[in-house]
């Protein structure tokens, strides 16, 4: 009996310390989210991402493996969201063809409603004594999320911190963007789509998606636009702020 | 594929080169849009390899975002101001944009007839 206690420790402990085990742990959280996302009905609450740091956390935790450790092994997923920058090109280009004869009041809104949710949101936190990490992760908040974590490590700010508060931007954002866009243009898919865009990146686009694909296009086009401009000026921004 | 990574090494090259404040992969994104635009969006090699990419992306985010079991303090000690700051700016954002966009749908209307 002693034997074979001694002989699964020896097992479970040469699981848990190979090297690929936070890739085990992380597939399969991720295998787990997506099913129980599909299941919800695509709700924007139960968003893989969310469940599957989530689980993440909770098995680092239970286990005691550092995020240091955990980080070290999986990092080749981390560097391959460069590419998916890349490939934000390809959508960007559908929907650019799509635009058509709004293409002024899309762009417009896009650059001023960027501008104006992302210092807001940097002024109202400076205002109500958050930290300066705070404020400098708020600055990459409504871009898409992969971008922001990019950019976030450009600006020198923290990476994780900025994540997260994307993320939780992504989710108020599609819940609220409709809401509010309902009644200030009523009946403008195109609008709200660009609002979600703009203001709720992926998470906004994949809930302008379930309201209509116009509203779904303008959307993706706002977030990549989006995206494009905050990388652009941000580094602006921050030099006038930085002082 | 090949093209995707050879579009953010280009992407990476020229912000060396240029000491541009934008990460190499913006770059690479803006480079691989105006091949498609070049090339009136035949690349289907391309979009193919993009799209896969493109679903991968949530998987790919996991390992910065666990980075937030470490920032337990930070959240505790800023909690207020960041809720606060994240509420105002999505709903300024949002009615900012749909502001501009109902001031300036005239224009477009004049401009080009339709809408």
């Amino acid at each position: 009996m002693y034997e074979l206690s001694s002989l699964w420790q020896q097992a479970a402990s040469a699981v848990l310390q190979h090297q690929l085990f936070p890739l085990f742990l992380t597939l399969s959280a991720y295998a787990v989210a997506t099913w129980l996302y599909r299941q919800a009905g695509q709700s924007p609450f139960v968003h893989p991402l969310v469940l599957s740091v989530a689980m993440v956390i909770v098995a680092l935790k239970g286990l005691g493996i550092s995020y240091a450790h955990y980080f070290e092994s999986t990092k080749f997923l981390h560097w391959l969201l460069g590419l998916s920058i890349v490939s934000l090109a390809i959508p960007l280009y559908t929907e650019l063809q799509h635009v058509g004869a709004r293409w002024r009041s899309t762009l417009a809104a896009i650059a001023v409603g960027g501008v104006v949710s992302v210092v807001t949101a940097m002024l109202m936190a400076h205002w109500l004594g958050g930290s300066r990490e705070l404020v400098l992760a708020l600055s990459t908040k409504s871009v898409t999320t992969a971008l922001a974590t990019v950019l976030a490590h450009e600006v020198g700010a923290n990476v994780a911190l900025a994540a997260t508060i994307v993320l939780v931007t992504g989710l108020l954002g599609a819940v609220v963007g409709p809401w509010l866009l309902t009644r200030l243009l009523p009946g403008d898919d195109a609008a709200l789509g660009t609002a979600l865009g703009t203001c709720a990146h992926a998470i906004g686009t994949s809930r302008a998606l379930q309201i209509g694909e116009t509203c779904g296009a303008f959307s993706a086009l706002a977030m990549g636009l989006n995206g494009l401009l905050t990388a652009l000026l941000l580094p602006l921004l921050l030099a006038w702020w930085g002082g | 594929m090949a093209l995707l990574v050879g579009g953010q090494l280009m992407g990476e090259a020229a912000v060396a080169v240029t000491g541009l404040p934008v990460p190499g992969s913006v770059v690479g994104m803006v480079l691989v849009l105006l091949a498609l635009l070049a090339k009136k969006g035949h690349l289907p090699e391309l979009r193919r390899a993009g799209s896969t990419m493109l679903l991968l992306v949530p998987l790919l985010l996991v390992p910065v975002s666990v980075g937030i079991m470490e920032q337990a303090d930070l959240l505790q000690a800023n909690w207020w101001p960041l809720t606060v700051a994240l509420l105002v700016s999505i709903v300024a954002g949002m009615v900012a944009t749909g502001l501009t966009i109902r001031w300036l749908r005239r224009f477009d209307g004049k401009q080009a007839g339709d809408v």
